[in-house]
C-alpha cells in the first residue's frame, strides 16, 4: 500500500512490516496512487510529484525513477497499466506515459490535454483509457496512435471495464453504461443518484456499481435494468469487493459494509476515518484502510468482520 | 456554517453562470463581480452620501473654528467633534460598511474559485459537496442541470489559467512576470485616486491628508501582492471590481479625474498668499516706465503703452 511518503510491505496474515519505500521519509515524496504489481513482481507507484517509482518486492529497494513526466508540474492520481514489456502511466498533466519495463520512455507520450485520474486497460489490441473531460480513448498497442475517442457524457475518474466485448463505466453525470466496443453509442445507460466514482464489478450476469450518495446497485448485465438497491450512510467512493457471493465496501464517513449479493447487510462496522479506497481480498482475510489526515490504518477483517490485525502507518 | 452561508451559494451561482456563459470561467467571475457590485450598490449609495456629508461637515466653518478651540485638549476635541457629527447627522464610520463588506466577498470568492478548479481528487470531492445537485424529475432540473456534466471546469481564459498565479513569460526575460497583478495595481490605485474627495486644508488635516495618501498607495501594492502570489480567479475579480466601481460611480457624477494627478497642497497661508499676489497685481497694473510711457498690463499679461500727456 502507499500512503504518505511511503510505500508500505506488510506481511498479510498478521500485517506486520516487511519494508518501506524509501526507508526514511522524504518530504519530497509523497504517494497517492495504489501501487502496482507487474507481471514480473516489482512494485510500481507514482508519486504527487509526477515520478514513477520502481520498487523490489523483496527488500523495498528502488529499481529506477521515470522523471521525465516532472516536465510538468502535476501528478500521478491513477495506478500504471503494466504489462509483460510496457507499462502505461497516466498522470493528471494529461499524457499517457509508455516505458519498457526497465523505465525507459518509448515514443512520445500521447497528449490528452485533460488530467488522467483512471488506470488504462487492455482491450483487444488497444490500450483504453477515459479523461476527467468527458473522453474515452483509445490507442494501439503496437504504436500507441489513437485508434479511436468519443464522449460519454460526463468525467470518468476511475478505470472501464472490459468484458465480452463490452466497456462498461460509470461517469459524473450519474450514468453506468455499457458500450459495444468500437461504438460510439451505449447498448444501455443506467441513471444513478449521483456521480460515480468508481469501477463497477462485471460478473457474467449481474453488474454491480456505486455512487456518492453511498446508494450500491446491482443491474441487469444484459438491458441495464436495476435488480436491487443499498443505501450505505454516505458516499462510496471506490470499487466494491466482491468475494464469496458477498459485496465489502467502505464508505466516506468511515464505516465497513458486507452484503450478499442479494443485497442483504451481513455487517456493518464504523472504522473512523475516512474509507477511500477499496477493500483488499488477502486470501482470508478483506483488508480495509481508513485515512484521516495524518495517518492510514490498515484493518485486516474475517468475513465474518472480527479484527484480525491491525497496521498503522507513519504519522 | 461559514460554507453553507457563503462558499457554496458562491460556488454554485459561479458555476450556474459558467454553464450559461459557454463554459467560460473567466467570464462568469466577471458577471458574478458585476452582480456582487449591483448587489452591493445601495450601500454604495449610502457610503457616498455618508462621505459627502462627512466632508461637507470637515469643511464647514463651525468644525474649523472647533478644531482651533480644542487643538490643545484631545479630550475636549473629540466630544465636541462628536457633538458635532451627532447634530450633522453623520456616522463617521458609515463609509467603513461597504468596504468592510467586500472582505468576506473576496475571501468566499477566492476559495469558491480554489473549489472550483479542483486538481486532485479530494478537493474535487470536497468541491462535489458544495453543489446544490437536483434530481431529474424537479422542475428546476432543465435551469440547474447536473454539475457533474460540467466537470471538470475550464481553467483557462485568456493566456492564464485561473487557478494557478499569473505569469506571463516574455521573450528575453528568464522569469514571468505577473501582467494581472499589475493591471490590479494600475486599477485600484485609479479607483482610490478617482474617488477620494480632495481633503480640506489646514493643519489639523495633514495627518488625516497622510493617511489617506497612504492607504492610496499601499493599498494597490496590497492586492497586487496578492494578485502575486494567489490564484488569478482573485486578480481578474479585483481588477473587475475595480473597474465596475470607478464605472458605478461615473454613472452617479462622483468621478473627479481632477483627482488623478497629484494636487498642490492647498494650505491657508497659501490662501492667503495668494490673495495678496493677486492683489498686487492690480495694483501695478497701471505704471509708467523710465520714457515716461504709461504701461498697461492687460489680464493676458501683454503690455501696452502710451505716450503721456504732460
Amino acid at each position: 500500500m502507499a500512503f504518505g511518503p511511503h510505500v508500505y510491505a506488510l506481511q498479510k496474515n498478521n500485517g506486520s512490516l516487511v519494508w518501506k519505500y524509501p526507508a526514511e521519509a522524504d518530504r519530497a515524496i509523497n504517494f497517492y496512487a495504489e501501487p502496482v504489481i507487474s507481471p514480473n513482481g516489482d512494485i510500481i507507484a507514482g508519486d504527487y510529484k509526477n515520478v514513477l517509482h520502481s520498487i523490489n518486492p523483496a527488500d523495498g529497494t528502488l529499481n529506477w525513477t521515470f522523471e521525465k513526466s516532472q516536465e510538468s508540474a502535476n501528478r500521478f492520481v491513477a495506478s500504471p497499466l503494466v504489462t509483460e514489456n510496457r507499462v502505461y502511466a497516466p498522470s493528471a498533466n494529461g499524457k499517457l506515459y509508455v516505458l519498457d519495463s526497465s523505465g525507459e520512455q518509448i515514443g512520445e507520450p500521447y497528449e490528452a490535454g485533460t488530467p488522467l485520474w483512471a488506470t488504462p486497460i487492455l482491450a483487444n489490441d488497444a490500450v483504453v483509457f477515459p479523461t476527467l473531460d468527458h473522453d474515452l480513448v483509445a490507442l494501439d498497442v503496437k504504436d500507441n496512435r489513437e485508434v479511436w475517442s468519443f464522449n460519454v457524457g460526463g468525467a470518468v475518474v476511475d478505470n472501464v471495464v472490459f468484458d465480452g466485448g463490452m466497456i462498461y463505466l460509470g461517469t459524473f453525470n450519474n450514468q453506468l453504461m455499457a458500450y459495444p466496443e468500437g461504438s460510439t453509442s451505449p447498448t444501455w445507460s443506467f441513471a444513478t443518484s449521483d456521480w460515480v466514482w468508481s469501477a463497477p464489478i462485471v460478473t457474467p450476469d449481474v453488474i454491480y456499481t456505486a455512487d456518492a450518495k453511498g446508494m450500491v446497485y446491482a443491474i441487469n448485465r444484459e438491458n441495464g435494468t436495476k435488480l436491487w438497491e443499498f443505501e450505505a450512510d454516505s458516499a462510496i467512493l471506490s470499487t466494491p469487493l466482491l468475494r464469496e457471493d458477498v459485496l465489502y465496501f467502505g464508505t466516506e464517513l468511515g464505516s465497513a459494509y458486507a452484503i450478499t449479493i442479494e443485497g442483504v447487510q451481513k455487517w456493518n462496522l464504523s472504522l473512523g476515518g475516512n474509507l477511500y479506497t477499496s477493500p483488499v481480498d488477502v486470501g482470508e482475510n478483506i483488508v480495509f484502510t481508513s485515512m484521516d489526515n495524518a495517518t492510514a490504518n490498515v484493518t485486516a477483517y474475517s468475513p465474518e468482520g472480527t479484527i484480525v490485525w491491525s497496521f498503522g502507518t507513519d504519522n | 456554517m461559514w460554507n453553507t452561508i457563503v462558499v457554496s451559494p458562491m460556488i454554485n451561482a459561479l458555476l450556474f453562470i459558467y454553464g450559461l456563459l459557454g463554459e467560460n470561467f473567466g467570464l462568469a467571475i466577471i458577471l458574478f463581480t458585476l452582480l456582487v457590485r449591483l448587489a452591493t450598490h445601495p450601500l454604495m449609495s449610502r457610503q457616498l452620501k455618508s462621505s459627502a456629508a462627512l466632508q461637507d461637515l470637515q469643511q464647514s466653518k463651525k468644525w474649523q473654528d472647533m478644531q482651533k478651540k480644542f487643538k490643545d485638549d484631545k479630550e475636549k476635541l473629540a466630544q465636541e467633534q462628536m457633538k458635532l457629527y451627532q447634530e450633522a447627522g453623520v456616522n463617521p464610520l458609515g463609509s467603513c460598511l461597504p468596504t468592510l463588506i467586500q472582505f468576506p466577498i473576496i475571501i468566499g470568492l477566492y476559495q469558491a474559485v480554489i473549489a472550483a478548479l479542483a486538481a486532485s481528487p479530494v478537493q474535487l470531492l470536497n468541491f462535489s459537496e458544495s453543489l446544490y445537485k437536483l434530481s431529474p424529475d424537479n422542475p428546476l432540473y432543465n435551469i440547474f442541470p447536473n454539475p457533474g456534466s460540467i466537470i471538470p471546469i475550464n481553467s483557462q481564459f485568456l493566456w492564464m489559467d485561473l487557478g494557478q498565479p499569473e505569469r506571463l513569460m516574455i521573450p528575453g526575460i528568464p522569469f514571468g512576470i505577473s501582467l494581472l497583478a499589475v493591471l490590479v495595481v494600475i486599477t485600484s490605485f485609479l479607483q482610490t485616486r478617482l474617488m477620494t474627495p480632495a481633503s480640506p486644508g489646514g493643519d489639523a488635516n495633514a495627518q488625516a491628508q497622510a493617511m489617506t495618501k497612504m492607504m492610496g498607495l499601499y493599498f494597490p501594492l496590497f492586492i497586487g501582492y496578492l494578485t502575486w502570489t494567489y490564484a488569478a480567479g482573485l486578480g481578474l475579480y479585483f481588477v473587475a471590481s475595480n473597474l465596475f466601481t470607478i464605472g458605478q460611480y461615473a454613472a452617479m457624477g462622483r468621478l473627479d479625474l481632477k483627482n488623478i494627478l497629484p494636487q498642490r497642497k492647498e494650505t491657508a497661508n497659501n490662501s492667503a498668499n495668494k490673495s495678496a499676489k493677486n492683489s498686487t497685481k492690480k495694483s501695478t497694473n497701471k505704471s509708467t516706465n523710465k520714457n515716461g510711457l504709461k504701461v498697461t498690463k492687460t489680464s493676458g499679461g501683454q503690455k501696452s503703452k502710451s505716450k503721456s500727456k504732460k
